[in-house]
């Protein structure tokens, strides 16, 4: 499951756009912690390609991820350390 | 209390409290993102929630009632585990809690697991399971010690009509236009409760493809969602609802400096199944986009479809921002007639991208 590759006929089609190289790989937490909620930030870094202009584009591979548990109190449900 | 003039407003779940599982509805046990069983004092399943029953791959309503060492998991009659869980019912004084840890054995593999036992009333007693490891399925192991499958537990139920996907949830095959006589019954009881009632349905139903989502994530990778790259994240979902046949989700981080991102759904099946409108219409997706990344931010977001193909827009596009800026969201719609670029130009005070 990786980009354009993934669906089938539709070659031009991606799932995610506009991340910023320095985002890639980057956790989700990491990413949604640092997001400019308020709108405030000019850090142009957090966007880098236009939605459409970015049609075509490979895809790159995920970074590794460390074991950590989840649930609401981040201890359960998941992998422990 | 629902109502059509007084929405209800999202909230994140509070810390889980293993104490206070007794007083949970099943609508929350099912929100949670691991096992939880709850037994009688025979022994006998009387609660069982949407988390285990996934990751054991059984259906809830064939578990109900049956006796779990015996029938459910025959593994778990040892004095490792039923042992444990008589001694700790027998004996108050060891508290209210305690842990331990097992493997469950299935058909399908083995899962290292830690067990919370949390004492209920009428000597009744949870189970919490935090799937530690999963492994292949254990060689050695004598006959009938592995859990059974579903199709062991209801071998005839195909006869009854009953079908399942290949992790044994049940599945219903349906044409979409079941949506439109849903809409169409809407507009005839409560006209203007259509988007209320639909985007409460898609937080609800978001919250539990979170927890099929990060047991998959937790089944295939060992992580849960939060740890995984944002853009797998978001390609998962997208597999996930493009498997499910909504349509293909993408997500466009490209305004992420200005605090929002904007969601595409080409070829929405809810739209197409609609029928043409004068305004969006695809709020279940709203809602479903909010618990999910009301989920993966920890945060309270707020998220508008912009533009519809119901309207005869080519695609659906969503704009999600932080709560707090609904209102600003809610002025930027407004003024921008449908444009995505325009949204976000507003939303960014006019400045940056946009006319």
């Amino acid at each position: 499951m990786s980009g354009p590759e993934a669906v089938s006929g539709v070659t031009w089609a991606r799932w995610v756009w506009g991340l910023a190289p320095a985002h890639e790989g980057q956790s989700v937490a990491d990413f949604f912690d640092a997001f400019p909620w308020d709108g405030a930030s000019d850090d142009e870094a957090l966007t880098s390609v236009d939605f459409f202009a970015a049609f075509g584009d490979e895809d790159e591979a995920p970074a590794p991820s460390t074991l950590r548990g989840y649930g609401a109190d981040g201890t359960r449900g998941g992998h422990l350390p | 209390m629902f109502s059509i003039n007084t929405p209800p407003e999202p909230e994140l779940p509070p810390p889980f409290d293993p104490l206070g599982v007794d007083q949970k509805s099943d609508a929350e046990l099912d929100a949670l993102p691991f096992g939880v069983i709850c037994l009688d004092a025979s022994g006998r399943v009387r609660r069982y929630n949407l988390a285990e029953a996934r990751l054991a791959r059984l259906d809830r309503a064939e578990v109900l009632g049956r006796h779990f060492f015996f029938e459910v998991a025959p593994c778990t009659n040892v004095p490792a585990f039923e042992g444990r869980v008589r001694g700790f019912l027998a004996t108050p004084e060891r508290g209210p809690l305690e842990t331990f840890p097992f493997v469950f054995d299935f058909q399908f593999g083995a899962q290292e697991v830690d067990i919370e036992l949390v004492r209920a009333g009428e000597g009744r007693v949870y189970l919490l399971v935090n799937r530690r490891r999963f492994l292949p399925p254990r060689a050695g192991l004598p006959p009938g010690f592995a859990a059974p499958l579903q199709r062991e537990l209801a071998p005839d139920e195909d006869a009854f009509g009953v079908r399942r996907d290949e992790l044994e949830g049940r599945v219903v095959e349906v044409r979409a236009n079941l949506f439109a006589s849903l809409r169409a019954t809407w507009s005839r009881i409560a006209p203007r409760g259509w988007h209320l009632f639909s985007r409460e349905w898609g937080l609800q139903w978001g919250r539990l493809a979170v927890v099929d989502l990060e047991v998959e994530a937790l089944e295939e990778l060992g992580v849960s969602l939060r740890e995984l790259p944002v853009r797998t994240v978001a390609e998962r979902f997208g597999v996930y609802m493009r498997r499910q046949g909504w349509g293909l989700f993408r997500v466009d981080f490209g305004a992420s400096s200005r605090g929002a991102f904007v969601v595409h759904v080409e070829r929405s099946a809810l739209a197409e199944s609609i029928g043409r409108s004068d305004g969006p219409r695809c709020y279940l997706f709203a809602g479903m986009l909010c618990a999910f990344f009301n989920h993966l931010a920890q945060k309270l977001l707020a998220v508008e479809e912009v533009c519809c193909r119901a309207q005869g827009a080519e695609r659906c596009s969503f704009v999600v921002v932080g709560r707090p800026r609904r209102a600003d969201l809610n002025e930027a719609l407004q003024r921008a007639g449908g444009d995505v670029e325009l949204v976000l130009h507003f939303l960014h005070g006019g400045r940056g991208v946009g006319p």
